[in-house]
């Protein structure tokens, strides 16, 4: 009859119960290496979570980003307005810009007030100067002309 | 842009010029006004350069060319010419 070895296997963990202050040291062997942490590895190579964005463009975008605003009313003894103009808002090295794109016109100033100021002074002096019956204009400035002729006209007296 | 490169621009384009409140510039050419432009008053007031280069009708690299020597008034009237901002029959 052949002999048959048994071992009898330690119990690799410790029943608690409460009221217990102490803790004992496993005894050598096997019970050692399941308190040791696993190796610790590097994860593989990933694309990094902040990427640059290629932005189209000439210009980066504004941390002011630029809005509209409509000029209602001009404050102008001979000129007022039919209809509001659309007006892009910026602010360039500290000053406001009004942008009227249609005509490429523009007024500055360091408020929004004073650059409407601006802007409304210098419709009125580009009014009459292409008004003005001695003047030949070019293809351009006659559609810049029919443009300030929609939203312009003189006040009636 | 500064001020002396908006004066250069007027003065190689021989442009006529008018102190009111600003100082208004304009290109008059065989008796036709084509473009205009204008500046503020005082050498530290900002000039939009986006917006007077969008006035003169040109693009970046041709606005860059005015202010210094590469672009010549003859370049600039074939510019506009090309554009059909001067009429092709009055461009010389």
């Amino acid at each position: 009859m052949a002999a048959v070895a048994v071992e009898i296997i330690k119990p690799t963990f410790e029943i608690l119960t409460p009221g217990t202050l102490e803790v004992a040291e496993p005894s050598s062997g096997v019970t050692k290496e399941a308190l040791q942490l696993p190796r610790q590895t590097p994860p593989p190579p990933q694309q990094p979570m902040t990427q640059a964005v290629l932005i189209m463009g000439s210009t980066l975008p504004s941390a002011r980003p630029e809005k509209q605003i409509c000029l209602g009313v001009l404050r102008d003894p001979e000129y007022r307005l039919r209809k509001p103009i659309p007006l892009s808002v910026s602010v360039e090295e500290s000053e406001v810009v009004l942008a009227w794109s249609e005509i490429d016109e523009f007024g500055r100033g360091e408020t929004t007030s004073a650059a409407l100021d601006d802007f409304g002074e210098t419709l009125r002096e580009l009014y009459s100067k292409l008004h003005a019956p001695e003047v030949r204009l070019g293809a351009d400035l006659q559609r810049v002309k029919q443009v300030l002729d929609e939203y312009i006209e003189p006040r009636t007296r | 842009m500064k001020v002396h490169e908006f004066e250069r621009i007027v003065t190689k384009l021989g442009m006529e010029t008018r102190d009111s409140r600003d100082r208004l510039a304009w290109l008059v050419h065989d008796g036709v006004t084509v473009v205009r432009t204008r500046r503020s008053h005082g050498k530290g007031k900002y000039l939009p350069e986006h917006l007077i280069r969008q006035q003169l009708k040109v693009n970046e690299l041709q606005f860059a060319g005015l202010i210094s020597c590469d672009v010549t008034k003859e370049d600039y009237i074939k510019i506009l010419t090309e554009k059909g901002i001067i009429s092709s029959k009055s461009a010389k």
